[in-house]
């Protein structure tokens, strides 16, 4: 060999992941100069890869098949919705879709996660009435601590590009986003999750907006709750 | 949940029939039944090393379903210039394996490895995609097998267990750079072993 470095034989230990990460660091950037170690790591890296797929054969279980399909196909959709013959999607493909996306996605995950925690509602759940201003819809909140859900039925299904955006808006200020979007099915019935902290004498307000959601309401509220 | 169910369906021949990487632009775009297309290639191979790593079906799931969704999500930005998409997840899958191991405790991980070899369900294999999984497992297996103790002892810790190289040697009482030597020599033998046996086949 006609290089050679004193680091070569960190080299192992770095395609290995054995390194520390302020040891792994150094050695990224020793990395850029270093000609030797480039061709060492370039040379062992075969072995490591080799390595992902050594493990014996063991099969998932089918319920981790049907639980990821279920969250993209849920995301797949919501994105068509947002998205769809929205003259936005032709101006821009995909600015727009990936923070819709992730923030329902979470939504979702916040959903679940309450649910599973919930399992039906205990007794220290204060549910709060709404008032609606769309003739069908019924609308109340559901308070836990300083989390709150909002259960609606009557809600209409929007137009592509548009999206239900859940507001939380404190004492005089303007409204905050909750970041919570939803689209909804077409019999209108759906329980949302605000995942912004409320407390007494907040108000969960919902709107409909451009999507993918505004950062102040662009529109008058479908339903309001005033928290007690 | 709000939204409305598409109604599952078998992924069609036509995405069947594209490459990872064409699979990964419609996963991009949103495609649910591409996603599913490339669920069903790699989740078995990224199974078996989540199970091997954390060492129980539990958490393995866990790390599987992580992976898959930053792939979906496209929040590990993935670059084909940098490699097959495979390793790319796999290499998501040993990340956040190693995170799982490092939530727990180094006398805890050693004891759900040795119970997580003993009860799990080995793959039946009666798919194309899995029998040439089992061989390819088998290849590698054959090539660490030839490795003296030592060195696939340090390899294993390193890439399967999560630990550093300064943690394997107080394990193994040596000093660090007898334990780096081994890696060194280890992945040497372990790739002229490979090269050996597809040279043969």
């Amino acid at each position: 060999m006609i290089e050679d470095c004193r680091q070569r034989e960190t080299a192992a230990a770095f395609v290995l992941g054995a390194l520390t990460p302020h040891e792994r660091d150094d050695f990224e950037a020793h990395l850029a100069t270093c000609r030797a170690c480039r061709r060492e790591v370039d040379r062992l890296d075969a072995g490591a890869h080799a390595l992902l797929v050594a493990p014996d054969p063991v099969a998932p279980p089918p319920e981790l098949k049907e639980r990821l399909m279920a969250t993209v196909r849920a995301d797949a959709e919501l994105l068509r919705a947002a998205s769809g013959r929205d003259a936005d999607r032709v101006r821009h493909p995909r600015r727009f879709a990936r923070p819709l996306l992730a923030a329902a996605a979470f939504a979702a995950a916040v959903v679940v996660a309450v649910l599973a925690i919930d399992g039906g509602s205990g007794s220290d759940v204060k549910t709060v009435a709404a008032t609606t201003t769309v003739p069908g819809v019924r609308a109340h909140v559901e308070v836990r601590g300083s989390t709150a859900r909002l259960v609606m039925t009557g809600l209409r299904r929007l137009r592509a590009g548009k999206v239900y955006e859940v507001w939380v808006k404190r004492g005089s200020a303007a409204p905050e986003p909750s970041g919570t979007f939803f689209a909804v099915a077409d019999h209108g019935a759906t329980t949302e999750e605000v995942h912004a902290g409320v407390g007494s004498g907040d108000q969960v307000m919902l709107t409909v907006e451009p999507a993918p959601g505004s950062e102040a309401p662009t529109t008058d509220p479908v339903v309001t709750a005033t928290l007690t | 949940m709000a939204l409305p169910r598409l109604r599952p369906k078998a992924p069609s021949r036509k995405l069947e029939s594209l490459a990872d990487e064409e699979l990964m632009l419609q996963v991009r775009g949103g495609d649910d039944a591409a996603f599913e297309v490339l669920y069903d290639r790699h989740s078995g191979v990224a199974y078996s090393l989540a199970h091997r790593m954390t060492g129980a079906p539990g958490p393995a799931a866990e790390v599987v379903q992580d992976a898959f969704l930053a792939l979906w999500r496209w929040t590990s930005g993935y670059d084909p210039a940098r490699g097959s998409v495979r390793n790319w997840l796999l290499g998501i899958v040993r990340n956040r394996a190693v995170d799982a191991l490092r939530r727990t405790s180094v006398h805890q991980r050693q004891t759900t490895n040795d119970e997580g070899l003993a009860d799990r369900v080995p793959d039946p294999g009666r798919t194309d995609i899995e029998v040439v999984r089992r061989d390819e497992a088998r290849t590698v297996q054959a090539a660490l097998a030839i490795l003296p103790d030592a060195q696939r002892r340090a390899i294993e810790l390193a890439y399967y267990g999560g630990y550093s190289h300064t943690e394997i040697a107080d394990m193994l009482g040596a000093p660090v750079g007898t334990i780096k030597g081994r890696m060194r020599l280890g992945l040497e033998k372990l790739n002229n072993e490979l090269a050996t046996i597809r040279e043969a086949t």
